[in-house]
C-alpha cells in the first residue's frame, strides 16, 4: 500500500512538473472537440446525432495520444528497471501509475466531456450520460492503452504503432459507449450496452495490471 | 556463480563481452538466449547506465520513492545527510534534469547506500564520476561489504583487489 | 513426433516433402472447386451469377478468423512453453493471414454490391473481419518493429492473445447495436437454405484452401527458420548439400 501510495505521489508531481504537456490531451480533446461542432453545421438534429459518437471519438484519440507517454519516461531514466527488479514491488507500483495516468487524463477529459457536448446541442441529460460513459470507458482505454505502450516503449517511434496496435482494441469500447448514449438519447433500453462496457472495464481492470509486469519485463531486454 | 557475504566480484572483458548482459540477466531484466538464470538473492540493488532517477524530480524525491519501492523507512533528514556525504549538498532543491552526469552518479550511489540491499550489481559505476567520486565508490564498497553485504560489478577500469574474484568475459 | 517435430531442425526437413504434397494437393483441390463452381453449377435464383463469389469469399473469410485463433493459441503455447517454433509459426502466419482477410474483404465488397445494392455495411460480420485485418497488420507491424527476437516474439504473442478476446466482443457489440439500426437485409445470403448443389465445390474449395495455405505457412517457416538459425551447423550444412 505505502508503495501505491508512494508511486501515485511521486507520478502526480511527475506530470505536475511537466507543466503544460499535462495538459496537453485535455486541450487536443477540446480543440478537436470543437472542430466537430464547427463542421457538423446549424442542424440540430444532425448535431445531436453527430455529436455523441464525435465526443466520445475525440475523447478516445487523446486518451491514445496521452498513453504513449505512460512508460516512456520511466524508460528513458531507467527508473522502470528499479521498479521491475523487484518482483513484489511490480504490481502496486503498476497499479498506481495507471491509476495516476488515469486520475490526470481519462478523469478531466470525462468532466470536460459535457462542456464540450454543449456544442453539440444536447440536451442536458443526455450530457450527463455522455460524462458518465466516458468515465467508465476511459479506464478500460487507460489499461488496454497502457497494455499497448507497453509492447512498444522503448523502440523510439512508438506513437504510429501504438495507434495501430490499440485502436483496434478500442473499437468494442467505443461501440458500446456510444450505443449506450444513443439507446439513452433516443429513450431505447441501454442496459445490454452498458453491462457490455462494465464487462470490459472489470475484465481489463483484472487481467491488464497482472499482465504489464512481464510485458514490462521484456521491454527491458533491448 | 557464487558470492558470499562481504565478497566482490568483478566482471571483466572488452566492449561487447556481455558484461551488462549478465548483470541484466542476473537481475531479471533480459532473458538468457539459452539455460535458465536464478538468482538467490534477498534483495538486490542496482545502478546501470541511466540513472535510475527521474529528471523532473529533486534528489530527495526521487530517493524517496526508491526507498518506498524497496519498503526502507529513512527519514528525509537522513537522506539529506547521506547525500551531503556525497559532496551534494547544494543540489536539494534542483530536480535531477539540472545536475551534472556525475552528480547524477553521485546520487543514483547515494540511493544505493540507504536502500540496505544485500547484493549490489553495478554496471560501469566509474562513468562520469571524478576521481574524488571514485574514491567514495571505493569507500561505500568497503563499507556495504563490512556489513555483510556482496556486490558485482561490471567494469573496464580495475575496482576490486586481487585478491577479489576476477570473472573475465571473452568476446563470443 | 511431436518432440521430434518442434526442434527446429527436424521440423526444417521434415517439412520439406509436406509443402511439396501440400501445394500439389492445394492448387489441384482449388482448381477442380473454382472450375466446378464457376462454370458447373447453374446460377441461384435470387443472386443470379454473383452467387460464385462465394466460393472464393466464404473459403477465405472463414480460413483468416481460423489462422487468427491458431496465432493466438501459437502465442499463449510461446508464452507458457517458450517453444520458438511457436513463435516461427506466428512469424509466418501472421501475413498470411492479412492476406487472407483481405481477400475475404474485397470478394465481400464485390459480393455485397450486387446482392446488398451497397458496397459496404457496417455490421457484425464486416467489422469483425475488418478488424482483423488491421490486427494481422498490427501483428506484422510490431513484430517489424522489435529488432530483438525474444522480445518480438514475447510481444506479438501478448497482442495475439489480447486481439483475440476482441474478437467475439466485437461481434456481440456490434449485433446489439445494429439490430435496431440496421435492417435485417445483411443476412439474406445466409437465411436462404443452400442446395447441395452449391455447396459441394464450397466444401472442395474450403478444403484446398486449407491445405494450400498449410503449405503456404510451411514454406514461409522453413524460410524463416533458415534465417533465424543461419549461424548454426545444420543449416550451413543444407546449404552445402543443395
Amino acid at each position: 500500500m505505502r508503495r501505491f501510495a508512494a508511486t501515485l505521489k511521486r507520478d502526480v508531481l511527475i506530470a505536475i512538473r511537466s507543466g503544460v504537456e499535462m495538459l496537453n490531451p485535455l486541450a487536443f480533446f477540446a480543440l478537436t472537440g470543437v472542430v466537430f461542432a464547427i463542421v457538423f453545421g446549424s442542424d440540430l438534429d444532425t448535431r445531436q446525432i453527430s455529436g455523441i459518437p464525435a465526443v466520445w471519438t475525440t475523447a478516445l484519440f487523446a486518451n491514445m495520444l496521452a498513453m504513449e507517454g505512460i512508460f516512456r519516461r520511466d524508460y528513458d531514466d531507467g527508473t522502470l528497471a528499479h521498479l521491475l527488479l523487484d518482483k513484489t514491488a511490480t504490481l502496486p507500483a503498476i497499479c498506481a501509475k495507471l491509476g495516476a495516468h488515469w486520475l490526470l487524463t481519462g478523469l478531466p477529459i470525462g468532466v470536460l466531456a459535457p462542456i464540450v457536448g454543449v456544442g453539440f446541442g444536447l440536451p442536458p441529460v443526455t450530457l450527463a450520460m455522455l460524462m458518465a460513459t466516458i468515465l467508465i470507458g476511459t479506464p478500460a482505454l487507460t489499461l488496454i492503452g497502457a497494455m499497448g505502450a507497453a509492447l512498444v516503449v522503448g523502440l523510439g517511434r512508438g506513437g504510429v504503432l501504438l495507434t495501430l496496435l490499440v485502436l483496434p482494441l478500442y473499437v468494442p469500447v467505443l461501440l458500446l459507449g456510444i450505443g449506450v448514449c444513443h439507446q439513452f438519447h433516443a429513450g431505447a433500453v441501454y442496459t445490454p450496452q452498458l453491462v457490455g462496457l462494465f464487462a470490459i472495464l472489470t475484465g481489463t481492470l483484472t487481467a491488464v495490471p497482472l499482465a504489464l509486469g512481464p510485458i514490462l519485463r521484456v521491454s527491458q531486454d533491448r | 556463480m557464487h558470492v558470499q557475504e562481504g565478497e566482490l566480484i568483478e566482471l571483466n572483458g572488452p566492449n561487447g563481452s556481455g558484461k551488462t548482459t549478465l548483470l541484466r540477466i542476473l537481475l531479471g531484466l533480459q532473458k538468457p538466449d539459452r539455460g535458465k538464470a536464478i538468482c538467490y538473492a534477498e534483495s538486490i540493488g542496482f545502478v546501470g547506465h541511466r540513472p535510475g532517477l527521474s529528471g523532473l524530480l529533486t534528489l530527495v524525491e526521487n530517493i524517496r520513492w526508491n526507498l518506498s519501492l524497496s519498503q526502507c523507512v529513512v527519514s528525509d533528514k537522513e537522506i539529506r545527510h547521506r547525500l551531503a556525504e556525497f559532496g551534494l549538498n547544494q543540489c536539494f532543491t534542483v530536480s535531477v534534469n539540472e545536475l551534472s552526469a556525475g552528480q547524477v552518479k553521485r546520487g543514483a550511489l547515494c540511493a544505493l547506500t540507504l536502500a540496505r540491499h544485500s547484493l549490489w550489481a553495478l554496471d560501469e559505476p566509474m562513468a562520469s564520476l571524478d576521481s574524488q567520486g571514485e574514491e567514495l565508490l571505493a569507500s561505500m564498497l568497503d563499507v556495504h561489504r563490512n556489513n555483510g553485504g556482496a556486490a558485482i560489478v561490471a567494469t573496464h577500469i580495475p575496482i576490486a583487489s586481487p585478491t577479489d574474484e576476477h570473472i573475465v568475459l571473452g568476446v563470443a | 513426433m511431436f518432440h521430434r517435430m518442434a526442434s527446429p531442425e527436424h521440423f526444417f526437413a521434415g517439412a520439406r516433402l509436406w509443402v511439396f504434397w501440400l501445394y500439389l494437393l492445394g492448387v489441384t483441390g482449388l482448381a477442380i472447386g473454382s472450375a466446378w463452381g464457376l462454370f458447373f453449377v447453374p446460377p441461384e435464383k435470387y443472386q443470379g451469377d454473383s452467387v460464385r463469389i462465394m466460393y472464393l469469399h466464404v473459403p477465405a473469410a472463414h480460413l483468416a478468423q481460423m489462422i487468427y485463433i491458431a496465432i493466438a493459441v501459437a502465442g499463449a503455447i510461446h508464452i507458457i512453453w517458450r517453444l520458438k517454433m511457436a513463435d516461427v509459426f506466428m512469424a509466418a502466419a501472421a501475413p498470411i493471414g492479412a492476406i487472407t482477410t483481405a481477400l475475404a474483404l474485397i470478394s465481400g465488397i464485390m459480393w455485397g454490391r450486387p446482392t446488398w445494392g451497397v458496397w459496404w455495411i457496417w455490421d457484425a460480420r464486416t467489422t469483425s473481419v475488418l478488424i482483423l485485418f488491421f490486427l494481422f497488420f498490427g501483428l506484422v507491424a510490431l513484430r517489424q518493429a522489435i529488432g530483438r527476437r525474444e522480445r518480438a516474439a514475447f510481444a506479438v504473442s501478448v497482442l495475439a492473445i489480447a486481439g483475440a478476446i476482441n474478437i467475439p466482443i466485437i461481434k456481440y457489440s456490434v449485433e446489439w447495436f445494429t439490430t435496431l439500426h440496421q435492417p435485417a437485409s445483411i443476412e439474406l445470403g445466409r437465411n436462404i437454405a443452400i442446395d447441395t448443389v452449391f455447396l459441394l465445390p464450397l466444401f472442395v474449395n474450403l478444403a484446398s484452401l486449407y491445405v494450400f495455405v498449410a503449405g503456404v505457412i510451411l514454406a514461409n517457416m522453413r524460410v524463416d527458420l533458415v534465417n533465424r538459425y543461419q549461424t548454426t551447423s545444420w543449416v550451413s550444412e543444407w546449404f552445402r548439400n543443395n
